[in-house]
């Protein structure tokens, strides 16, 4: 395959859940070699994730035939999720990307779960949400029309409500990201919705500016249990 | 060559460039003392989340600092145990993107073997083996023998607190904020080390430290005396019994394992009053004593990085990226590799 049919291509790794997620892609590919225009990767998550960041992107990259300095954007998923997880990621790829130039996008689930369903035909309104503690969850209402929803970013966390995990809302078709209940639809964020995350609005979300790439950051859903005791004290 | 030191493993992010070992080019440090004042001592998911905040903006501020560029380093080293989890994956990780993007070598640091070599570093010379080493900080009480680098006998640690954290505990209790330590000290100026009669315990039993027993003598006395309390008395009688526990026991293990040099590092080591006796019992017993000065006693990254380098010329199997960071780390323990490098 010619560079020119393998363009753009990008890395992605999100440890938000306890499998290990990865995502090898391009922008654009030969529309007549039939090759698919992204690769899905997976790996059991265990305690040693950190032991194996780079043993991630190496096998990434050996099994699509590239090296890093092919690789022209990054990704990193921001979660909500493991907290570890998660800032371990962010903490890899940023700094990856600070030494390397390329650009990093940071792809939040619900972003990622919103074009998942946008591919599926949904339309909105929606509420989309994570699982808290004690049946409560993390909703996000999303009134407009899913394709045009994207790049929450660093605003997410301002936009999510806690409500009881049995609240429908005002009606309106209620999503669970990887969970779900008789009320709750699971939606299982989809590599195909990822690449379109990675590609297709790659210039909104990819920074290579400093002050920018540092707002790429973990969404801290739940605040530490010290700062919620410490308000309670007032 | 250039080593690029990451430190992390609790409430300080830190990264510092030294040359060939024994000069440092650049230091900077990012504190979470002021966050972590409101607390009462150090969150862990607080540290993790402030590390992850600081670490890439010090990693452009250093290289400014030091007028280099990411090409000129030769190598990264890192601190990869014992320290809190969370807070140390976060300089593993920045390390390894590092190391990896630039095809360098990355060298996994014991926090306490960088400790002791502070001492070294703040002298500007290569260490030099054996010593008699004892590292005393927030989180550790550990007497050693240093018979060279990777290579230690540990001669005691402690059961339950370490010193750093009953200063914290007891500063607490009496108002003075955090961090307990230098708080405690500037009250002792004043004071009369010999007012309050606090214990010195284990003192002629073996090596090891438990200072959990001080801490509740010490709140007993608080509470006793009630609005009678001299701070600065009952600092300066903490503060000596805390020294004297310590240099009691360094002075039995110089005569079972007679050693020419002495070196005392850590956080605590930063204290005066352990300053004085360390240094009093050295003349006494013809020793040399080694203490970095306060600012490299703290975490700082000039030490793991001077650590880094003699560390990897001293082991060729000391390069590996797939090494994790571990909370419980014993000195002298072998590497925790996840992938034994061939």
């Amino acid at each position: 395959m010619t560079k020119s049919a393998r363009a753009l291509p990008y890395i992605f790794l999100d440890a938000s859940r306890p499998r290990i997620v990865g995502q090898v892609g391009f922008a654009a590919s030969d529309p007549n070699s039939g090759s698919p225009t992204f690769r899905a990767f997976s790996w059991e998550s265990r305690q040693d994730f950190a032991a194996r960041l780079t043993v991630f992107l190496d096998e990434m990259l050996v099994a699509t035939n590239l090296t890093f300095e092919h690789i022209e954007r990054i990704g990193v998923g921001i979660g909500p999720g493991s907290l570890t997880g998660v800032r371990t990621a962010v903490a890899f790829l940023r700094t990856l990307s600070q030494v390397s130039g390329k650009p990093l996008s940071g792809i939040s689930l619900f972003d990622w779960a919103i074009a998942t369903l946008a591919a599926s035909g949904e339309r909105g309104p929606i509420r989309i949400s994570v699982p808290a503690l004690r049946d409560k969850v993390f909703a996000l209402d999303i009134d407009s029309d899913l394709e045009a929803t994207s790049h929450m970013g660093s605003s997410v966390e301002e936009r999510l409500t806690l409500v009881a995990r049995s609240d429908a809302g005002d009606g309106r078709p209620h999503f669970g990201i990887w969970y779900g209940d008789s009320i709750i639809r699971t939606v299982d964020p989809s590599p195909e919705a990822l690449h379109h995350l990675m590609t297709q609005h790659n210039s909104a979300t990819a920074h290579d500016d400093f002050e920018l790439l540092l707002q790429i950051a973990p969404l801290y859903v739940i605040p530490p249990l010290a700062e919620i005791n410490l308000v309670k004290r007032g | 060559m250039i080593t690029l030191g990451i430190e992390s493993s609790c409430d300080d992010t830190s990264l510092a460039l030294v040359e060939n070992g024994v000069r440092i080019r650049a230091s900077l440090l990012s504190s979470q003392i002021e966050t972590h004042r409101r607390f009462g001592g150090v969150v862990p998911e607080v540290a993790s989340r402030k590390h992850l905040e600081a670490i890439n903006p010090l990693i452009r501020e250093l290289l400014a600092a030091a007028q280099l560029t990411l090409e000129e380093i030769d190598q990264i080293a890192v601190t990869t145990g014992p320290g809190l989890l969370g807070a140390l994956l976060v300089g593993v990780a920045a390390g390894k993107a590092i190391a990896w993007a630039l095809r360098k070598p990355f060298i996994p640091i014991h926090h306490l073997e960088a400790h002791l070599e502070a001492a070294f570093l703040a002298a500007g010379r290569p260490p030099e083996y054996p010593f008699l080493g004892l590292v005393v900080s927030g989180g550790h009480s550990n007497m050693l023998i240093a018979r060279g680098i990777r290579d230690y006998v540990t001669l005691g640690r402690t059961a339950d607190d370490a010193p750093g954290e009953l200063f914290d505990k007891i500063a607490r209790r009496i108002g003075l904020g955090y961090p307990g330590g230098p708080a405690i000290q500037k009250e002792s100026i004043s004071g009369n080390p010999d007012r309050y009669q606090l214990p010195r315990p284990l003192i002629r039993r073996g090596y090891g430290f438990s200072f959990s027993g001080l801490k509740t003598a010490t709140i007993a006395v608080i509470d006793r005396a009630g609005d009678s309390l001299s701070l600065n008395d009952l600092c300066a009688s903490l503060q000596n019994a805390v020294a004297e526990t310590l240099i009691s026991k360094v002075g039995a293990a110089l005569i079972e394992y007679p050693m020419s040099r002495l070196v005392i590092a850590g956080g605590v080591a930063a204290n005066s009053e352990l300053r004085a006796q360390a240094a009093r019992l050295a003349e006494a017993r013809g020793v040399e004593l080694l203490i970095p000065p306060p600012s490299l006693c703290t975490d700082n990254a000039a030490m793991v990085a001077a650590h880094g380098f003699f560390t990897a010329n001293s082991w060729t199997d000391c390069n590996t990226l797939t090494v994790n960071a571990l909370a419980d780390w014993s000195m002298g323990d072998p590497l925790p590799f996840w992938i034994k490098p061939s």
